[in-house]
């Protein structure tokens, strides 16, 4: 009978120390999972942070170093532009196209990329209008504006200096601004960039994504890192769009894909006298 | 209660006896399950480990992996008449997509070859339709688990510095080779599929032809024609003082270290511990710290102390590769590739070196400058001499090929005489003779 009794306080205790050591598995288990560099412990911060984002992915991309030309020459093609009055701005290095009466058109804003589509791949409408591709992301930041972007050998660019900005009056299109990068060339081998998962971290712990935040979007595109004599340099980088939730206005956050640095508003800018410089005028 | 007991075994008879001692067996079983689960589990161990290295902050973020430094960094493909071609492309990263495919095999099995001869093992080699992965020295056989993701048992000492790759339509073993004492370890795989990998290579754009031959007791890529590369430019970095300091010393938490500057040098020194000199003119760095974390004679584990070391030092590692090590396993060197081909001259010894000579201590050597970002340029390429040429050369010196351990087309860095933001990268042979790397002309020089 006693010995029975041990039995039974014996199962009791068991079945405790069972509970608790598959508690303690379980939570191994589940560390194991989010080992990667613990990026997923700073995803759940961000989450008690309020920031709302869709599961990012950690696929490492891959990219390239690019070096093209934003200069004018491209600006030579006008002649080909029928209906339309154009200036250029060498400050800004943008074309300003204006559609004349006739040629405007009107555009249905849910889906411009329909029309507009069609409009740019005729070679009197658009220079080179067939190397840009629409972008929702962009074109959704202002309300009067549809953005196209250049797509390089590698890649889109998200950056003022490969962009096509329709603008829109009362609906109907009205002209468009266009910035060109010639000569694309690729400066060295497929590199490995960082992966989503770890720019929205990295993002967060450099303080770039405030609390209470809706992520929108992130992308991975080029973008200028630094002017070297005549030349211009695009890195990989990855675009986050975000809105703070007490505010409509859309930010974009960017970060180096190839170094995981921030990326700032200006490029550097880097003039150097040398003999590369002297064979390329020499050229 | 006796009598209500003995009413209970007659509804239930025999089996309600032993329902107790059953139940009470299982939940110990399953108690020992469970303690056994999580001690085999290394998860929690390294729980306060990685709690730490989170809580760190975004010092402590790097955008390179451990299988990025040890990555191969030559990809060879033997065709069916057994030529032998050096793959490189400027749009494919071909070694990545060809480890990203085998990533989705199996790996059963690792078992040494026995008997192997020098002639079986330059056989294998070069045996017909084959894809070589090489690594510029032996690394610890456990790092195939981690560039392929696979969970093969390795022993400790397993090195290899080559991975074959039979390209067979059976394709159900690959092999690891090992230069330095002529060892073949054999992997059995399942799942394995050659397509993609076909593919891959039939879609590279500059194929260098070469042969991999036995001197003596060495294993050399020769490459039987004249090369012509490319000279490239890029923007150099000059990383201040300050960053490296913060990320050595505790991130600077006391902040109390010792100044002492003269003409050449700026030595900082926190306690007795460790100890920083930059030299203020070519900027290198001599970094030393006493109280290390004592490393094992394993070279897998030195290995990854040594990539977690690099991280720590806060050099970017953008393309850098390690590069070899010495006799002795406690003294690694790291360089950075261009295209495929290490840089020399960076420092004297390459981008990174790292000693753990004495137990407990730690040995820096590396540089403030490092590559940024590369420049468009418009310098014409550079002729290499095919290797018999440069074995001619050597002959006339007196140096015979069997003094000489490695020979490898590298990249000589030089700054820019006109700008020092510039550094320009020029092909050019390097030769490893007596542990020491230089150019072929210094050889030649000195020899003569």
């Amino acid at each position: 009978m006693d010995f029975k009794r041990i039995q039974w306080i014996f199962l009791l205790i068991f079945v405790a120390i069972d509970v608790f050591l598959g508690l303690q598995w379980y939570q191994g288990i589940q560390f194991d999972t989010v080992d990667t560099v613990g990026s997923t412990s700073v995803l759940k911060e961000m989450q008690g942070d309020d920031i709302s984002f869709k599961r990012p992915s950690d696929k490492v991309g891959e990219g390239f170093y690019i070096a093209g030309q934003d200069g004018p020459e491209f600006v030579a093609h006008t002649t080909a532009l029928r209906g339309v009055s154009t200036t250029y701005n060498s400050d800004t290095r943008m074309l300003n196209v204006q559609l004349s009466d006739k040629k405007r058109f009107k555009l249905n804003f849910d889906h411009p990329q329909r029309t507009l589509d069609h409009f740019i791949r005729l070679p009197q409408n658009v220079i080179n209008g067939n190397e840009y591709v629409y972008s929702e992301e962009l074109s959704r930041m202002t309300r009067h504006q549809v953005v196209y972007v250049q797509v390089v050998p590698a890649g889109k660019v998200y950056d003022s200096s490969g962009e096509l900005h329709f603008n829109i009056d009362d609906g109907y299109v009205s002209g468009y601004t266009q910035t060109y990068i010639s000569q694309p060339k690729i400066l060295r081998e497929k590199t490995p960039t960082i992966s989503e998962e770890k720019a929205l971290t990295w993002l967060y712990q450099y303080n770039q994504i405030p609390n209470n935040t809706t992520i929108l979007w992130t992308k991975l595109a080029y973008t200028k890192l630094l002017d070297v004599n005549n030349t211009t340099v695009y890195v990989p980088t990855w675009f986050v769009g975000l809105r703070t939730n007490n505010n409509e206005e859309v930010h974009v956050k960017r970060i180096n894909a190839f170094t995981g640095t921030i990326i700032k508003d200006t490029p550097q800018k880097v003039n150097i006298v040398n003999e590369l410089q002297e064979k390329e005028v020499f050229k | 209660m006796r009598n209500r007991n003995s009413r209970f075994v007659k509804k239930f008879g025999i089996f309600s006896q032993y329902i107790l001692p059953i139940s009470l067996v299982l939940v110990i079983s399953i108690s020992l399950t469970f303690t056994w689960l999580i001690w085999t589990n290394p998860a929690h161990f390294n729980k306060n480990a990685n709690q730490n290295t989170t809580s760190a902050g975004p010092t402590e973020l790097s955008a390179r992996a451990l299988t990025d430094i040890y990555s191969p960094t030559q990809i060879i493909h033997t065709d069916s008449k057994q030529n032998q071609k050096l793959l490189f492309d400027q749009k494919i990263n071909v070694i990545n997509e060809v480890v990203k495919d085998v990533k989705n095999w199996h790996f059963n099995k690792l078992k040494p070859l026995k008997k192997v001869t020098a002639k079986l093992y330059a056989e294998t080699l070069n045996q017909k339709d084959t894809l070589i992965l090489n690594y510029p020295d032996s690394i610890a056989g456990g790092m195939i688990n981690d560039i392929f993701t696979q969970h093969l048992t390795i022993d400790s000492n397993v090195q290899f510095n080559r991975i074959v790759i039979p390209l067979g339509s059976q394709l159900d073993k690959i092999y690891l080779l090992n230069d330095d004492n002529f060892a073949i370890y054999e992997i059995s795989v399942s799942e394995s599929s050659r397509t993609q990998i076909m593919h891959i290579i039939k879609s590279v754009k500059t194929v260098i032809p070469v042969v991999e031959q036995l001197y003596h007791q060495h294993v050399l890529l020769t490459y039987p024609e004249a090369v012509s590369l490319k000279q490239y430019s890029y923007l150099q970095n000059k990383q201040s003082q300050h960053l490296f300091l913060t990320a050595l010393f505790n991130n600077g938490t006391n902040g109390d270290f010792k100044t002492r500057k003269t003409l050449e040098t700026t030595t900082y020194e926190e306690g007795n511990n460790r100890r920083v000199v930059f030299d203020n003119k070519t900027g290198a760095v001599d970094y030393q710290s006493f109280n290390g974390t004592k490393t094992s004679a394993n070279l897998n584990n030195t290995l990854r102390q040594g990539f977690n070391d690099l991280l720590s030092i806060g050099v970017p590692l953008d393309n850098t590769r390690y590069f070899e090590t010495n006799d002795a396993e406690n003294s690694f060197v790291y360089r950075t590739y261009v295209e495929g081909f290490p840089i020399f001259n960076q420092t004297r010894y390459g981008t990174v070196k790292l000693s753990y000579e004495n137990p407990g201590t730690e040995h820096a050597t590396f540089s403030q400058y490092a590559l940024q970002v590369p420049l468009p340029n418009n310098q014409p390429g550079i002729k290499l001499e095919a290797t018999p040429t440069v074995i001619q050369q050597l002959a006339t010196v007196g140096i015979g090929i069997d003094r000489v351990e490695d020979m490898q087309i590298g990249y000589e860095w030089q700054t820019d005489p006109s700008s020092d933001m510039v550094v320009n990268l020029r092909p050019v042979w390097y030769l490893e003779i007596n542990n020491k790397w230089q150019r072929l002309d210094q050889w030649l020089q000195k020899e003569g």
